[in-house]
């Protein structure tokens, strides 16, 4: 999460520094965050609300991107009845939402063509995986789905072995 | 790449970068998972500050993201090492901010 981060920092907090220029193509921003247990969403969700809050903030200038944050927590087990009320509002909570928690593994592919059609289709869009390798190969495979479905994405790793 | 005389003479280590290239200040994050990051931790407590070396950047981080429309970041884990668990810390997070939904998600195919 830690290089992720600096790309949040870069992207929300440039415009703050004089003589620095803020993003001007981006439409939207997606961060899907896989941990292994709610709790270690405390470490960075103070930076996290303060990014968000600049992300809000109205500039008729130039707005800065929506921040949309998706933590999946895959190690911790949703009770049956949480697993349900979640299938419900699943599909209706899509990528809407600017702060998704959620129990499991995240489902790349849809959160992906879900970025896809915010930022307008036909729109390039650029992938970037930082972590363990299975979640890097992961994503590669549905970098590879979206293209293959013509999305143009470009994608760019950083594997961890732990 | 990260050394430090005090911690280890032989020793120097990867970490990701936390901070921004327009940041003053140089932001790691490191959690007390092994012997080595354990010593850091020691050390900092024993003097309060470290002398460091650093190398690098390596890796594909000259990204430029400005030219997208979307930006589609993926992180896995804190960084380099896992954390120990604090339960308790999350609920309070839950009770105090405002979360959107809670859902599950499929198992990665």
């Amino acid at each position: 999460m830690a290089a992720v981060l600096g790309i949040l920092r870069d992207v929300y907090r440039d415009g703050e520094r004089p003589g620095n220029n803020r993003p001007d193509m981006l439409a939207g921003v997606f961060v899907v965050w896989a941990i292994r247990t709610l709790s270690e969403y405390a470490l960075f969700s103070q930076e996290l609300d303060e990014l968000r809050a600049v992300a809000r903030i109205p500039d008729d200038v130039q707005p800065r991107p929506p921040l949309h944050l998706a933590v999946f927590a895959t190690h911790e087990l949703a009770s049956k009845m949480e697993a349900d009320e979640a299938a419900a509002v699943a599909a209706e909570a899509g990528s809407r939402c600017e702060l998704v928690v959620a129990y499991g593994q995240p489902d790349l592919h849809g959160l992906l063509f879900a970025a896809s059609r915010m930022v307008g289709a036909g729109a390039p869009q650029l992938v970037y995986a930082c972590g363990p390798r299975r979640l890097v190969g992961a994503t590669w495979d549905v970098v590879s789905a979206g293209r293959s479905a013509g999305i143009p994405l470009d994608f760019f790793d950083q594997s961890l072995a732990i | 790449m990260l050394y430090l005389p005090e911690v280890s003479v032989l020793e120097a280590h990867p970490f990701l970068v936390a901070s921004s290239p327009l940041d003053d200040t140089y932001e790691l994050f490191i959690s007390e998972c092994g012997d080595y990051t354990r010593r850091i931790v020691d050390a900092v407590g024993a003097s309060g500050s470290l002398r460091a070396y650093v190398e690098g950047p390596y890796g594909g981080v000259a990204i430029r993201y400005r030219n997208y429309r979307g930006l589609f970041l993926v992180a896995g884990g804190v960084g380099a090492c896992r954390v120990r668990a604090r339960p308790g810390q999350m609920d309070r997070y839950v009770t105090d901010r405002t979360v959107s939904h809670f859902l599950s998600a499929p198992r990665l195919a």
